[in-house]
């Protein structure tokens, strides 16, 4: 396998706030390869945009990365001036974003803004305009000579955010980062999003960063995925292998949670019980414990990190969901409540 | 089952919760310069009360003093053109300024927040005619009518407080007119309405109370614009007529002299200034205090 | 930008402008009618002569008559009528004259406002928290709580008595001449536009913090922009918004100030002669001078609306 053009070794980002420090990435670490399409997947909270935000260096007041690396092509971001990542931005590491009415700016012309991403690495005015056009086109985007000078008002949300990706897509960057792009988008134009996407990343080589909630999103376009809580990484593997044999009970029950077409009509609607973890003060031991169908005396107390528990699927866990399936009947159980699997309950959990 | 899950959720805390009132004075009180605000301006009002029945001299009584003469043992502020003490003058002074801030204010609240409760809350012809009102008197420049309207009335603090009340309500009237507006929208208006509540219940015991912080605000920053407002008026010479003192005329009798006899102004100057800010700072405090979205 | 709508726009507002200013001018006119005593009665003219003058300026009609020839002479000719304290004095040159020296101290007050405000709104924005910022924001408080008097006072025992006469001793604008010059003018507009400066200042401040949150500016970041250009071209476009907004009340407030600061320096302008009038009980100019306040302020009105169309492309009528 070629060497990874990204990698991120033990990042920490941390926020503070008037009630205390928020440990929004806690020793985070992975690898990115040439042309490949990562997911990093968890709910609101886990800490998968400020991973992303962190890879550029845009985390916003009052949060700062505390410690880590983020080597590009073996030379670490954290070290280079603010000119150089600068440099970077926007021609060999680029980020989309979710909501493409407010991150575009309303009183600038759409074609302006995508020339600005071009020009503002070198091209030279003209240049930028042609190439505008092409872009727009490259997403999709009709009747492009005239849209171009369109303000972001006058486009759809779906043309819009063709026009984020366009904009992002401009230099040619090596790594897309696309936070959540479809996320405030109808899921009709979210599939055409993510199917242009796709064509993308095999026409053009880009590697795709996507962060999202949504496990259909990954197994759309993804082939290996981060799985993301209370700001740690707790599985990471193929896409096909963790959707086939998840190994942590987390991923485990955001899949089981997905309701299915072939479901018995009668079945009881699963979610995972209890709330967002408090990232000012996790719970000890495992943070994914107080939720846990499968926990252990051990979870309370001891922080698990990542291991290879299955070939190529990494996963910070001290029980397995192998073990689970084979000692706690975990396929057979209907009610996946904290602790339902293992009967272990300690008093408060927190 | 119902049990179990009920018990399991005291397994997660929560955080403890706050009221708007509460919070707010909490966020207040943190607030320095509101806090020396509002002793200044306790100060102001003691000093205006016991000048009701005290002043060191006789605030009308000319000549107790060398005219122009500085600040002495004997006269702590000097003395104005007329040879009148200074320190009494402005004494007496502060009296005007608050009344008149204060008192219109009050008259605006109570003209303008049930125009505005009435115009945002049921809309319709009502709703149109104020609003046009509301922009006609926009457009004039406040001072100018106000000028008129005492030139036509008669300089008194009676006229002068009607004639700011009049071209000044309308602020208020449109900040209380938008609250009603967001305000009818929500849930708990439907859930009065459809409990049979009385409209004059509805607008007086549902939407006001609700639109209280920013009314309240609006209000301590209404009062050193009305001061201001008469200060201007008084220094053209068209506000409260001698021998009462307002702050704003005794600025005006200590320019001509400001060459040699800088005290005049100056004195009047500061008390109108100090004032003035204490009143928007303590507005300010209390808006920063109110607004849900401020974090500190 | 200014399309077919928007000149259709404008055309609408010139017309309503007009139509105000007329209704403002009657309603000051029948109001002040209504006064007892009058400029004319403060003279020493008693009798058959007395009688005369009353006849001449037409003052003996009835009220409806006298209305409708004012109508008629503004409308038809511009003419707002004559003076009645100095007998013979035309209003409208008088007006129109010291229209455009009100609207010089005014503009550079203006100018200076916006100026100012929008530099330092900025500064304490991008230094936010910082002593500097602090300094700005208490600064801004105390700018806009004192007077404008006060202020004005305040530079004149500066300069001029402590600091020696810094302006050459005269605060005075010379009579007759067209244009004072920037040595004189600059302290009555300070003092006239500072404490609209504190305002402008804090409001900008706000905006631009405000913008600065905003997605989009991330989105500039991440695209690789230098930071100067993104709070120009990015945040402080769209940081304006909210100032212009504030533009009308703020040209309503220079010009009610600049009654005091024109009053206070004796500079021979709109405000100088409405305050002049009022107190002579010239009613005559006293309308006259309000009606063209009335079309300033519509003016100035219909410039802020057509600023927002500049500034916001959201915009269009």
């Amino acid at each position: 396998m070629a060497a990874p053009i990204l990698q991120v070794r033990n990042l920490r980002t941390q926020f503070s706030t008037q009630d205390g420090i928020v440990k929004a990435v806690d020793d985070v670490s992975f690898e990115l390869y040439p042309g490949e399409t990562l997911g990093i997947v968890g709910e609101s909270g886990s800490g998968k945009s400020v991973t992303a935000l962190s890879i550029l260096r845009l985390v916003p007041e009052p949060g700062r990365i505390v410690s880590g690396q983020i080597l590009f092509h073996n030379e670490d971001l954290m070290h280079m001036s603010d000119e150089d990542v600068r440099e970077i931005r926007g021609r060999d590491i680029a980020m989309i974003f979710q909501d493409p009415q407010s991150s575009l700016n309303p009183v600038l012309r759409v074609g302006f803004q995508i020339d600005e991403a071009m020009i503002a690495h070198g091209k030279s005015k003209p240049d930028a305009h042609v190439r505008t056009i092409e872009l727009l086109k490259r997403v999709r985007i009709p009747a492009a000579e005239t849209r171009v000078k369109d303000f972001p008002h006058q486009l759809s949300g779906g043309m819009r955010q063709r026009a984020m990706i366009a904009m992002g897509l401009a230099n040619a960057p090596q790594i897309l980062i696309a936070d959540e792009p479809t996320t405030a988008l109808d899921v009709t134009v979210q599939a055409q999003i993510l199917e242009l996407l796709g064509d993308l990343n095999r026409e053009l080589g880009t590697a795709i960063i996507m962060i999202t909630h949504n496990m259909g999103v990954v197994a759309g376009l993804c082939t290996r995925v981060i799985v993301m809580y209370a700001g740690q990484i707790v599985e990471q593997g193929p896409v096909d292998q963790i959707f086939e044999n998840p190994q942590h009970p987390y991923t485990w029950s955001l899949l089981k949670s997905i309701p299915r077409v072939d479901a018995v009509r009668h079945e009881r609607l699963r979610s995972i019980e209890g709330i967002a973890p408090d990232l000012l003060r996790p719970p000890s031991g495992c943070r994914f414990h107080p939720r846990c169908p499968f926990r252990i005396e051990k979870c309370y107390t001891d922080e698990p990190t990542l291991k290879e528990v299955a070939p190529d699927d990494l996963a910070a866990c001290w029980v397995t969901m192998d073990r689970a399936r084979k000692e706690m009947g975990a396929d057979e159980m209907v009610d996946i409540r904290p602790g339902a699997g293992s009967g272990v309950h300690k008093g408060r959990e927190s | 089952m119902a049990v179990a899950s009920a018990a399991r959720a005291v397994e997660f805390e929560l955080p403890p919760q706050q009221s708007l009132w509460s919070d707010a004075w909490r966020r207040l009180r943190r607030n320095r310069f509101a806090l020396i605000a509002t002793v200044y301006l306790v100060f102001l009002v003691a000093v205006a009360l016991v000048s009701t029945v005290w002043t060191p001299y006789r605030m009308s009584a000319i000549g107790v003093a060398e005219t122009y003469s500085p600040p002495s043992a004997a006269h702590l502020l000097g003395a104005d053109p007329l040879g009148r003490d200074l320190l009494s003058r402005l004494m007496v002074g502060s009296q005007v300024s608050l009344i008149v801030g204060v008192g219109t204010q009050v008259l605006v609240l109570l003209v303008g927040v049930p125009i505005g409760l009435l115009a945002g809350y049921y809309r319709g012809w009502l709703d149109n005619v104020v609003t046009f009102i509301i922009n006609v008197f926009y457009g004039i420049p406040d001072v100018l009518v106000a000028m008129i309207m005492v030139f036509l009335l008669g300089p008194s603090l009676t006229n002068i407080i009607i004639a700011i009340v009049a071209t000044r309500w309308m602020d208020m009237a449109r900040l209380v007119r938008g609250q009603a507006l967001s305000l009818r929208e929500r849930e708990f208006v439907e859930a009065g309405r459809a409990a049979g509540a009385k409209p004059f219940k509805m607008l007086f015991g549902h939407i006001m109370p609700n639109a209280m912080g920013p009314i309240i605000v609006q209000a301590t920053l209404g009062i050193p614009a009305a001061i201001l407002f008469e200060a201007f008026l008084s220094f053209l010479g068209v506000g409260v007529q001698p021998p009462t003192p307002s702050w704003g005329s005794m600025a005006n009798e200590g320019v001509q002299a400001i060459q040699y006899a800088p005290h005049i102004v100056i004195a009047p100057s500061i008390a109108l200034s100090l004032t003035l800010m204490a009143f928007n700072f303590l507005g300010d405090g209390l808006r920063d205090a109110l607004d849900p979205r401020s974090r500190r | 930008m200014f399309t077919r709508g928007t000149l259709i726009y404008i055309a609408q507002r010139i017309v309503l402008i007009g139509f105000t200013v007329l209704v403002v001018s009657s309603v000051v006119f029948l109001g002040i009618h209504r006064l007892p005593g009058d400029a004319l009665f403060n003279e020493k003219v008693r009798g058959a002569a007395y009688i005369a003058l009353l006849h001449q300026y037409g003052l003996d009609k009835p009220l409806y008559v006298q209305y409708w020839n004012f109508l008629v002479g503004v409308v038809t000719r511009g003419d707002l009528g004559e003076s009645l304290v100095n007998r013979g004095l035309k209003i409208t040159p008088l007006v129109v004259r010291e229209l455009g020296v009100s609207a010089e101290v005014g503009g550079m007050a203006l100018v200076f406002t916006i100026g100012l405000g929008l530099l330092l709104g900025v500064f304490a924005a991008v230094r936010q928290n910082t002593w500097l910022d602090y300094a700005l924001t208490t600064t801004s408080v105390i700018g806009y709580s004192m007077p404008n008097f006060v202020i004005a006072a305040f530079l004149i025992l500066l300069f001029g008595v402590w600091l020696n006469n810094v302006t050459g001793g005269t605060f005075y604008y010379q009579l007759g001449a067209w244009h004072g010059d920037l040595g004189q003018l600059w302290l009555p507009a300070f003092a006239l536009g500072f404490p609209y400066a504190s305002i402008v200042a804090r409001l900008t401040r706000a905006s631009m913090l405000e913008v600065i949150r905003q997605d989009y500016i991330r989105t500039a970041r991440a695209k690789g922009l230098r930071e100067s250009v993104i709070l120009v071209r990015h945040a402080l476009r769209n940081a304006l918004i909210p100032v212009i907004t504030i533009l009308a009340p703020l040209i309503i407030g220079i010009i009610t100030g600049s009654v005091v600061i024109e009053n206070f320096f004796g500079i021979p302008g709109l405000g100088k002669e409405f305050a002049q009038s009022i107190l002579n009980r010239d009613y005559a100019i006293v309308i006259g001078v309000f009606t063209m306040y009335a079309a300033m302020v519509g003016a100035a009105n219909l410039l802020v609306d057509l600023a927002y169309v500049v500034i916001d492309p959201r915009i269009r009528y």
